[in-house]
């Protein structure tokens, strides 16, 4: 290596660059001391990665711990899981429930129905006494009405006498 | 005769304390090459990259290789010239890694040319001198942002590091020729930028 650039190997310098270079050749030496000379900044970024590696290695524990207690927990006390089912068994019974009160109403239709069948029957049953009692009927009426007859008779008012008196000889006649 | 008359556990155990022994010289010797060269590698890769991180990052990596291969090197060229063709390799591995190439495109903490100009030689006293001084160097700045990687290792070395032709063209695989083309290149460039800024 040599010292100075006046001698550049063929390479000929003017005055005034050959001090450029040489300004620069110390301006780069001067910033090279001074990046030598700098503290290091590993520690600190040690301890950060250390400090970052300690939280997630803490948090990570904290969620394995939590779901092994709930495990344990449910393995142990069933009744707490039972508990913790609770809600599905609240649904579980309004189903039911739901699916009874549908049974009923459907029996409830079914009763119906069949109290309309033998009504129906009934009905029938009774028209049809009715058809057969139908000539009895007719008599009643006629002494129904002969009853009715002879009350308006009894009932008829004097004043009315003599018409109802007409009406007898227009008969007899 | 003297090894042969020795039991076993006696030749092992001497084996092993010259084994020791020669890898402990070696240690020194490396630390001496590191204490004497550091500056040196360190100087040229901020001077090349102008990323004090960088710089320092591929010094470290300079040396673990050189301390790799310490037991193949033959001594053709000088330590310092085969310790620059190992950073000179390890910058272009670094700029080419093609991860590299995206961060280089979106991400880089070079420092610009202003900054790096405002490092100035001790020895200026008043402040016209310092300003030319300045004025100079970012001159300078401006050419070498603009050169190509092995035009600005061949400026590097020949005006920062002041290494010979042959030891360049040693450090860089390139002919005598090549670099000397190449520096007539970059000077032409510094002169043209310093007739502009007058």
């Amino acid at each position: 290596m040599r010292q100075g650039t006046d001698k550049a190997d063929d390479l000929e310098l003017e005055p005034e660059l050959r001090d450029a270079l040489s300004s620069f050749r110390q301006s780069v030496d001067a910033w090279s001391e001074a990046v030598a000379a700098r503290p290091r900044t590993v520690t600190p970024t040690v301890r950060l990665l250390s400090w970052r590696l300690a939280l997630g290695t803490a948090l990570s524990c904290l969620v394995v711990a939590g779901s092994l207690t709930v495990v344990v927990a449910r393995y142990r006390n069933p009744q707490t899981a039972d508990g913790q089912a609770a809600p599905h068994a609240t649904v579980q019974t309004a189903q039911a429930a739901g699916a009874a009160a549908q049974t009923a109403e459907e029996n409830l239709r079914a009763e119906a129905a069949a109290r309309d069948l033998v009504a129906i029957e009934q009905m029938l049953a009774g028209q049809d006494n009715l058809d057969e009692q139908g000539e009895g009927h007719v008599t009643n009426d006629e002494q129904l009405l002969a009853a009715v007859d002879t009350d308006l008779k009894r009932q008829v008012p004097r004043v009315m006498e003599p018409l109802a008196q007409l009406g007898q000889e227009s008969v007899t006649e | 005769m003297a090894a042969g008359l020795l039991h076993p556990v006696l030749q092992a155990t001497a084996t092993e304390l010259i084994s020791v022994s020669v890898q402990g010289a070696v240690t020194d010797e490396f630390d001496e090459i590191v204490r004497r060269h550091r500056p040196h590698v360190l100087r040229f890769l901020l001077a090349s990259t102008r990323d004090v991180d960088l710089a320092e990052t591929l010094t470290q990596e300079c040396f673990l290789k050189a301390h790799r291969n310490w037991g193949g090197f033959r001594g053709d060229s000088s330590v310092m010239t085969w310790l620059m063709r190992i950073a000179i390799n390890l910058e272009k591995d670094h700029w080419r890694n093609r991860r590299v190439q995206f961060w280089r495109q979106t991400q880089t903490h070079a420092v610009d040319v202003d900054e790096a100009s405002d490092w100035l030689p001790s020895g200026e006293c008043n402040a016209e001198q310092r300003l030319l001084a300045r004025e100079q160097v970012k001159a300078v700045w401006q050419v070498v942002e603009g050169l190509s990687l092995r035009q600005r290792s061949v400026f590097l070395l020949r005006f920062v590091e002041e290494m010979e032709l042959s030891e360049i063209a040693s450090a860089t695989g390139l002919s005598e020729g090549t670099v000397k083309a190449h520096l007539s290149r970059a000077l032409a460039r510094v002169r043209e930028q310093m007739r502009g800024k007058r």
